[in-house]
């Protein structure tokens, strides 16, 4: 999706404001509220990048998980510093990515699905379970805080939330360049034609099988960096903070958006955090609420609520142009 | 030197015998026919040659190299691409993009490139995809319809376009499959001359599965007959339009 | 006591297979992967509670109020996701079974509360033959489940209709040419895979709890199955299901928490050596 260049003002001043936000409002509640935000919108952009190909990943959570564990660990049992760490924690979630994406790649988009769902029941497990690495039902605490020197100045990460929000919003927008950047360009097109025309793409010299690894391990690298952040910013990385059931807030998020464009991944994340804010007080309904909002935005609005103004507009014109051909068609009559 | 060459080529489907020691070649520039009545197994042929299937024996000898199992894009990538009968184009993108999308494999930019390229350097090279793409689009009398929907095109303009799709790799050998299907006279004509077109130019050989008979017995250099998966003739045209065998073939599925 | 186990062993088998066979029938024919079977097979355990646990009614009339409203499940499933969805490629209706299957089980929970129920079995107490003492509450579940598997061979080769699923499991092009009503069939397909579903929930009602979540579980060994049998193949279902079930039995006790790496593993290992009816696209 290329924008046409006025509409670059839209973003720009949006991440702006973002950056000025902590000047004036300093409140955790808030701060975390939009790191959450930050961290989902990584994962989203991922689970999108995949759904082009025509996959869907439920288990983004777990690859975010694996990053903090890796953060967590590294961090806990040798000297190595944030900035060596970081790294790190996208390239082992990236390693599992290609292992797990090279058999489960092969299969249809809807067992590839089932798979995922079964990796996650699975590595929840293991995180539970290998107790030596992990952690075990307790997990790894406390992450020691990242030590950053930036200008000569000593960044202090354990006193207050600003400074993570600041490290979250960086990797939001970088994650979000690199999305755009790709799905725009003629690559972007390329990886449309992955979901739908495998053959004749392949007929070209492309090899399918590759760009599919390659985009899910890109995803499930940003998904680490993500949790990166999140094992320091929590202090605590545990089995129970990563599961399905995000990982099925993620999808429903980027199908509600609108699975056609990053935007759309982004407008679905915001909607969801809403809906999470909304749902509070009934957890145990948001099993039917999310079902039910899957099954209608299947049926009913499958371009999402990005794609829904172009709907309209469409069917403005649909039923305008109707109009004009019905005193025909009575005439003959 | 053939440019395409099978020994022996058999595919079995659990006991059925699909196709049984087919030899055939083809030489650069070549048109060559592939015939035969409903079910004789010339789609497998072609999904066998293609690389969609694996061969039960037999080999594929392509520019003296065994290339007998190789899959469908490393054969592109060596210069030989088929077109398909159904589902010819990229349907959701605009016929300009269709032929962006095939070139760009070609065009050498990949994953990291995509990234990492400065909007000068992207500039660069989707200008020059778009004048190939252009250039292609004319050369199949499509450059007309650049921004429209390629699923929106009539079925005889989507099976030329295939054919600029199947030629952005620039091939060396092209596999139609059923190309002129549904396509009426002027199309035909259009698609015929794009065919020869290469085959002239660019010495490319031409395998073509058809059931148009006059589009093979005017066109083709040389025409293979199978029936039941076995050749039971081959020979120029003139040859085939008098074989016995052939019109018994034909005769006894009817 | 191994008789008792066996016993078991083949009863918890029975309902794999009913479950996998129809499971099969319509990842194999349908092309569709459905994630809320397991609910299906929920629905009538349900039922069966309900029917015989509440109401007091003779058992015979659980199974068929089951089978009557699992097939119904299964059209409204056809009608309502598959029919309108099928140009859209078999992924989105897959996440649309996905989202019922969460509707169906905190549906559930919420009409019937989570606390799992028991359910009487139709017949109890021990009998002795010679010195060997097993429960009699097996029995019934295998005489049904053999009972519903002969039915549906018998459909299946015998009928018309039976005739018509198996040339569509092969060529659903083959069928259309031959002018066969594809949605009519599909609808009997549906009622097919809903009734051994029931079945499966009728006969593990008794010998299990019945609570909203009880067919989760039961949705991986079948896709396991399926997998492992061949998508559509009706004897791949039957020896795989038996398989998996007499494992499962003799492996409960040993395995437990291990399961999940068990079952995923296995799944892992099928895709790499046979992988057939899962690979590409379509």
């Amino acid at each position: 999706m290329k924008l046409p260049k006025w509409q670059w003002f839209i973003p720009i001043l949006i991440v702006i404001f973002l950056f000025v936000l902590p000047l004036f409002m300093h409140s955790p509640r808030y701060l975390s509220l939009f790191n959450q935000l930050f961290f989902n919108t990584v994962l989203a952009l991922g689970v999108y990048s995949v759904w082009t190909i025509g996959y869907i990943n439920a288990s983004q959570p777990i690859f975010f998980g694996l990053g903090a564990y890796t953060v967590a660990i590294l961090m806990t049992r040798t000297h190595w510093p944030f900035w060596a760490v970081f790294p790190m924690a996208g390239i082992i979630p990236a390693i599992i990515a290609a292992l797990f994406g090279f058999l489960g790649l092969k299969l249809k988009g809807a067992y590839f699905l089932f798979l995922t769902i079964a990796f996650c029941d699975l590595l929840e497990w293991m995180f539970m379970s290998w107790k030596s690495l992990f952690g075990g039902q307790v997990g790894i605490f406390p992450v020691p805080q990242p030590k950053i020197h930036l200008f000569g100045y000593f960044i202090d990460f354990s006193r207050s939330l600003v400074p993570y929000y600041f490290l979250a919003l960086i990797l939001v927008v970088v994650t979000c360049l690199v999305y755009f950047k790709l799905h725009g360009s003629r690559l972007g097109r390329v990886w449309q034609c992955v979901a739908k025309n495998e053959d004749i793409l392949a007929n070209t010299g492309i090899s399918v099988f590759t760009q599919k690894q390659i985009v899910f391990i890109t995803s499930c690298f940003f998904a680490g960096l993500a949790g990166a952040i999140y094992a320091p910013y929590m202090t605590i990385v545990s089995p129970t903070q990563f599961n399905l059931w995000q990982g099925i807030w993620i999808v429903l998020g980027v199908l509600v958006g609108g699975i056609f464009s990053p935007i759309g991944a982004i407008i679905g994340t915001v909607f969801m955090a809403v809906l999470t804010f909304l749902l509070q007080k009934s957890v145990q309904f948001q099993p039917l609420i999310l079902g039910m909002i899957l099954i209608l935005t299947l049926l009913f609005m499958p371009t999402g609520l990005f794609g829904l103004p172009g709907r309209i507009i469409n069917k403005i014109r649909e039923v305008s142009s109707n109009k004009n051909a019905k005193p025909e068609i009575k005439k003959t009559i | 030197m053939a440019l395409l060459e099978t020994q022996k080529l058999t595919k079995r489907f659990s006991g059925l015998k699909a196709v049984t020691d087919l030899d055939l070649s083809v030489n650069p520039g070549q048109l060559l026919g592939l015939i035969g009545p409903n079910g004789a197994g010339k789609t497998t042929t072609f999904n066998l040659l293609s690389g969609v299937l694996m061969p039960t024996s037999g080999r594929v000898i392509y520019k003296g190299k065994d290339v007998t199992g190789y899959k469908p894009h490393k054969l592109a990538r060596l210069g030989m691409v088929r077109t398909f009968q159904l589902a010819t184009v990229f349907q959701d993108l605009s016929v300009l993009d269709n032929m962006r999308v095939a070139l760009h494999y070609k065009s050498g930019v990949g994953f990291l490139q995509t990234l990492l390229q400065t909007p000068g350097m992207a500039r660069k090279d989707d200008s020059k995809v778009y004048e190939k793409a252009m250039k292609l689009l004319d050369m199949a009398g499509l450059k007309n319809f650049a921004d429209q929907k390629a699923g929106s095109l009539p079925g005889g303009h989507q099976k030329l376009m295939s054919v600029a799709i199947a030629l952005a790799v620039e091939p060396e050998l092209l596999l139609l499959d059923e190309p002129v299907r549904g396509l009426d006279a002027e199309e035909i004509a259009v698609l015929l001359h794009l065919v020869n077109t290469i085959r002239n130019e660019r010495g490319t050989g031409v395998i073509m599965v058809e059931h148009n008979m006059k589009v093979v017995m005017d066109h083709c250099d040389y025409v293979v007959v199978i029936s039941f998966g076995e050749k039971i003739a081959e020979g120029t045209p003139a040859q085939i339009a008098g074989d016995k065998r052939v019109i018994e073939a034909y005769l006894g599925s009817e | 006591m191994l008789i008792q186990i066996l016993v078991n062993a083949i009863s918890l088998s029975l309902i794999y297979v009913l479950f996998s066979l129809g499971l099969t029938l319509i990842m194999g024919i349908f092309d569709i992967c459905n994630f809320a079977y397991g609910e299906f097979v929920m629905a009538a355990g349900f039922v069966t509670y309900f029917v015989v646990g509440k109401w007091g009614l003779p058992y015979i009339v659980a199974p068929l109020a089951a089978m009557v409203l699992v097939s119904l499940l299964g059209i409204i499933f056809e009608k309502g996701i598959f029919n309108p969805m099928r140009n859209r490629g078999g992924l989105e209706s897959a996440l649309a079974t996905f989202g019922a299957s969460g509707v169906l089980q905190t549906g559930a929970l919420i009409l019937f509360g989570g606390m799992p129920k028991g359910v009487p079995p139709l017949m109890s107490g021990q009998e002795k033959i010679g010195s060997i003492y097993f429960s009699l509450d097996r029995i019934p579940v295998i005489v049904g489940g053999l009972l519903m598997i002969s039915l549906l061979f018998l459909f299946v080769q015998r009928t018309k209709l039976g005739l018509a699923i198996r040339v569509l499991q092969q060529d659903q092009e083959a069928g259309a040419l031959q002018g066969m009503n594809i949605s009519n069939i599909r609808i009997v397909v549906w009622i097919v895979a809903g009734c051994l579903a029931a079945a499966a929930g009728v006969l593990l009602a008794p010998i299990a709890y019945v609570d909203p979540f009880m067919g989760s579980g039961l949705l991986l060994k079948g896709f396991a199955v399926v997998i492992m049998g061949g998508l559509g193949s009706i004897p791949g279902a039957l020896i795989g299901g038996f398989t998996l079930g007499i494992v499962d039995s003799f492996g409960m006790t040993y395995l437990g928490t291990y399961s999940y790496m068990f079952a995923f593993g296995f799944i892992m290992l099928v895709l790499l050596i046979r992988p057939q009816g899962l690979l590409g696209k379509r």
